[in-house]
């Protein structure tokens, strides 16, 4: 199988490593991968805070980029909602409209796309250590996805998987939500990394670069030992 | 009326740093969260009881008028007088007049948030007419001089100590913290109050089109109280209170109870069809139902909004809402709270007085998630950040923001170039190996460090295979 | 009153049609002109009894809701039950309400034999209307029948009409609440489809009674008892059917 990567902007300045990651995932599973150069942001930001026409204008771009390609594999929920759930309520060209209707259903996110796609839930990863895992929210409820990750973790051998305390509460992230409103985001965000900690875990686990940036950022100012990992980084672990 | 636009940041910020407040939201909010969680998942049909409710609310707000109308032909047959109010201050003059007209110096109210939008209680005072509320929660709020914080737990922000030291100092009693010593000291101040008032107010849970019933949901019983012992009984409903049939009530009260306070079933569901008849000893003898707009038909009018109309008022967004849980009711401004709060108030009130509220939210969908009608309240708030940028609401800094964002990512070159930007200030300005302090993100948390290469940069040089 | 009634009504009115969708018409067709007088007679509604499985369940359920139940053995020992009730809390004053089942009883009567209690007020008492609440808030006792009860939610279902009407259930202390077995319902949907309600059928007032009155309204502490009797008994009698 052949795929094209969509690497969204954050993962792309702030994460390298997870894109990094994904890939040595996939070549081990023996999916091929190409990368569009020309990617840049899907619009998502300009979108959340209400400006469609800047949205507009990133998405008719993302698609006539993304024009080549057949398969999309994504390491973000996020991103991948706002292509699969929000890019329908922008006002589109004609050709975006049909790049998405055809792309759409051929976008998935990463761990959606080893569970359902390659029905691959033991990619051969090896872990010493307790793991939790954080329900990202747009994966969670914008694209339901909430047993891929667990069954992928579950997997990796020497690992122990461990639930905590309101896994699928927020992390306060929210895109522009986290530098509008700091104080309620890192409010939020503590209660996140405190529910982490109380599992005891080595590394939590979660599908999106932005809720880790919350969360490490978090869990960096408390120095809490507790290691943020995205799944990627923890399938490529040992592989 | 709200003077002068919200200003949740501000409200927000005071009450969030507020650890008594901020206790009691959690102890409150966890509580309900959980017994809801208890009751829905012991209803296997649960969903497709939502989706019943939803198609069922679509078809009455879609013949909004046609439902209302037959409602009130069929109200009126059973002895009803039907007031159609389009603004706040129409219904309270009406409400006013009613009591005037009744010789009423004492009112007692049953908790109703269409009269919080009248500022009923206001418009009573100034008419020298006493507004005494019966719910609990209500009580104490009325006691403190304050308004509701949760549309179905108005005090829920009160620690008992603090309601123990407003009893003692208010109504004379001996400090108590204990919430049934303190309820059984309201029970018998507002049993006389029942047993005086000349008018019972109440609002309505459902207003039934087909029999022109009108259905009134309590656990306390305060409900029944103000529409038994008063000669009249005056009940204050919202357009979108109506529903089509008698029988679209059942698949209500098992969705209610349920998202609001994990019962079954409320303790005490009252349908009331017309005033009391000849033969009977109790009961109004007069029922006004006062039908009120207030902004609603607003909504109604916006096809990405109308299903907020939807609202049967439960509270359970509220509950789930992780901002709500921290900030409570009070920072939201006006009477609605939480994400419901943040859909509706824009549209009753304007956007330009409330254009803070749609960007309260971090998006994360758990409100829409347990709306027990399917309510999609968070993609309602993008349509209503979008009504704000659209109005020019949002601060020229933002609107330059987005423009450079936008700019930077339509071009690559100019993409990538910021990037290494962005890693020279770093390491010009940041400690080795850490990110830089950013405003509006550092003062609680740690920034990422920017690495040396993007992915991109690590792909072109071949580093990737 | 001289407020412009009409007015704002047609202009809401158009207001709504306005904004309303071009939609489809009405699904449901207007209801029929009922003839039938206003006010149904309390009824009750009798059929197939329950099986013992609905029986715990509702009896579950009452436990749960900080409700009791206490079997009656047959209708002539209704006042004998009620007796005892009176004794164990210390009850003295009560109030009988004028349902066919406690007529049938004759509980009136019964209950006036005992020394221990005295009767307040029942139907055969000739007391103003408007002395009746004051009456009644002082009573210990309110003891009513019943439409059904659902067993699914142990809910009691009340229509107020005829003596005592809606306070002798709400004003004092206990309010005990008499069914016959065969009135108890699976749920609440069970009882509706046994049901016709238009305007003309409903009686003025309607009450489900889950559990006594209660709130959760301080630190989300459970207090029963608010404004509405403190404690609620369903007495469940023998037969019926």
């Amino acid at each position: 199988m052949r795929i094209h990567l969509f690497v969204p902007c954050l993962v792309d300045q702030f994460y390298p490593g997870v894109a990094v990651a994904m890939c040595r995932v996939l070549k081990k599973l023996g999916v091929e991968y190409a990368y569009l150069t020309d990617q840049t942001c899907c619009g998502q930001p300009a979108f959340n805070s209400g400006y469609h026409r800047e949205a507009t204008e990133l998405a008719e771009r993302f698609l006539k980029v993304f024009e080549p390609a057949e398969t999309v594999v994504a390491p973000s929920g996020s991103c991948v909602s706002m292509v699969k759930i929000f890019y329908p309520q922008l006002e589109l060209s004609p050709a975006g409209k049909r790049t998405l209707e055809r792309l759409g259903p051929r976008l998935f996110e990463f761990s959606d796309f080893l569970v359902r796609e390659l029905r691959v839930v033991d990619v051969g990863a090896q872990f010493r250590g307790k793991v939790t895992y954080h329900d990202s929210c747009h994966l969670l409820r914008e694209l339901k996805i909430e047993e891929q990750p667990r069954q992928l973790i579950r997997n990796v051998h020497g690992l122990e998987f461990v639930e905590m305390d309101d896994m699928q509460t927020c992390c306060g992230f929210g895109g522009t939500f986290a530098v509008k409103f700091p104080e309620i985001s890192t409010a939020m965000g503590t209660d996140k990394a405190a529910a982490i900690e109380r599992t005891g875990a080595d590394a939590v686990v979660a599908n999106d670069s932005s809720c880790l940036m919350q969360i490490a950022g978090i869990l960096s100012r408390r120095k809490s030992r507790v290691v943020p990992m995205h799944l990627a980084e923890l399938l490529a672990q040992g592989i | 009326m709200i003077t002068g636009p919200i200003k949740f940041k501000e409200a927000a910020r005071r009450n969030l740093a507020a650890q008594d407040l901020r206790e009691n939201l959690r102890r409150a909010t966890s509580h309900s969260t959980t017994l809801r969680l208890k009751a829905v998942s012991a209803v296997p049909e649960w969903e497709d009881l939502r989706s019943e409710a939803h198609a069922i609310k679509k078809e009455a707000i879609d013949h909004l008028a046609e439902y209302l109308e037959r409602f009130e032909s069929q109200a009126t047959e059973a002895g009803c007088k039907v007031y159609w109010a389009e603004t706040a201050s129409q219904a309270a003059e009406y409400v006013v007049n009613v009591c005037r007209q009744k010789g009423a110096s004492l009112v007692v109210k049953a908790k109703s948030m269409t009269s919080e939008e009248m500022e009923l209680n206001t418009a009573l005072e100034g008419a020298s007419i006493q507004p005494v509320e019966t719910d609990l929660g209500e009580f104490i709020v009325q006691l403190a001089g304050e308004t509701p914080s949760h549309i179905t737990a108005p005090a829920l922000h009160k620690s008992r100590t603090q309601i123990g030291k407003l009893f003692s100092e208010k109504l004379g009693m001996n400090f108590s913290d204990d919430p049934k010593e303190l309820t059984r000291a309201a029970r018998a101040i507002l049993r006389e109050k029942f047993m005086d008032a000349g008018i019972g107010i109440t609002g309505v849970n459902f207003a039934v089109a087909e029999t022109g019933s009108l259905v009134l949901i309590t656990n306390e019983g305060n409900g029944r109280m103000c529409t038994t012992l008063p000669r009249t009984h005056i009940a204050l409903m919202g357009i979108e209170k109506v529903i089509p049939r008698f029988d679209d009530l059942r698949v209500f009260l098992k969705l209610l109870a349920r998202s609001s306070t994990g019962q079954k079933l409320t303790s005490y569901v009252t349908i009331l069809n017309g005033p009391r008849e000849a033969r009977e000893t109790d009961g109004p003898e007069e029922l006004h139902v006062v039908i009120l707009d207030n902004g609603r038909s607003q909504l109604l009018a916006h096809p990405h909004t109308r299903e907020a109309l939807y609202c049967i008022r439960c509270g359970a967004c509220l509950n789930v809402c992780p901002v709500y849980q921290r900030v409570g009711g009070h920072s939201y401004g006006w009477v609605y709270p939480g994400p419901i709060g943040s859909v509706i108030t824009p549209e009753l009130q304007g956007i330009s007085q409330a254009q803070e509220l749609p960007f309260a939210s971090s998006l994360c969908g758990h409100c829409s998630a347990v709306c027990p009608v399917k309510i999609d309240l968070h993609h309602m708030l993008l349509w209503l950040r979008k009504s704000a940028v659209d109005s020019a609401l949002t601060s020229r800094g933002e609107r330059w923001i987005i423009k450079l964002f936008a700019a930077t990512m339509k071009r690559p070159g100019l993409y990538r170039w910021s990037g290494m930007l962005g890693w020279m200030v770093q390491r010009i300005l940041a400690p080795r190996g850490k990110g830089l302090r950013v405003p509006c993100w550092s003062a609680g948390r740690d920034f990422p460090p920017l690495p040396k290469k993007s992915f991109h940069q690590l792909w072109e040089e071949g580093e990737i295979n | 009153m001289s407020l412009p009634a009409k007015d704002s009504r047609s202009l809401l009115l158009e207001k709504l049609r306005r904004f309303s969708r071009p939609a489809s018409p009405l699904s449901e067709p207007p209801p029929k002109n009922d003839t039938a007088q206003p006010g149904r007679a309390p009824q009750i509604a009798v059929r197939e009894a329950v099986n013992e499985e609905t029986i715990s369940q509702l009896a579950q359920e009452l436990k749960r809701l900080g409700a009791e139940l206490r079997y009656v053995a047959g209708l002539e020992n209704l006042s004998a039950a009620i007796l005892q009730l009176g004794r164990e809390s210390h009850y003295k004053r009560i109030a009988v309400g004028a349902d066919p089942i406690l007529k049938e009883a004759n509980l009136a009567t019964g209950l006036q034999n005992f020394q221990d209690f005295k009767l307040i007020l029942s139907d055969r008492t000739p007391t103003p209307a408007n002395q009746i609440r004051e009456a009644l808030s002082k009573c210990q006792l309110g003891i009513t029948g019943c439409d059904a009860v659902i067993a699914e939610t142990a809910t009691m279902v009340l229509s107020h009409a005829g003596f005592g009407g809606r306070s002798i259930s709400l004003l004092p202390e206990c309010h005990v609440v008499v069914a016959y077995r065969a009135q108890v319902f699976i749920s609440l949907d069970d009882w509706m489809n046994s049901q016709s309600f238009t305007r003309a059928t409903l009686p003025s007032c309607t009450t489900f009674i889950t559990g006594p009155s209660r709130t959760a309204d301080i630190e989300k502490v459970l207090v029963t008892g608010v404004h509405g009797p403190l404690r609620l008994v369903l007495m469940l009698v023998q037969g019926g059917d």
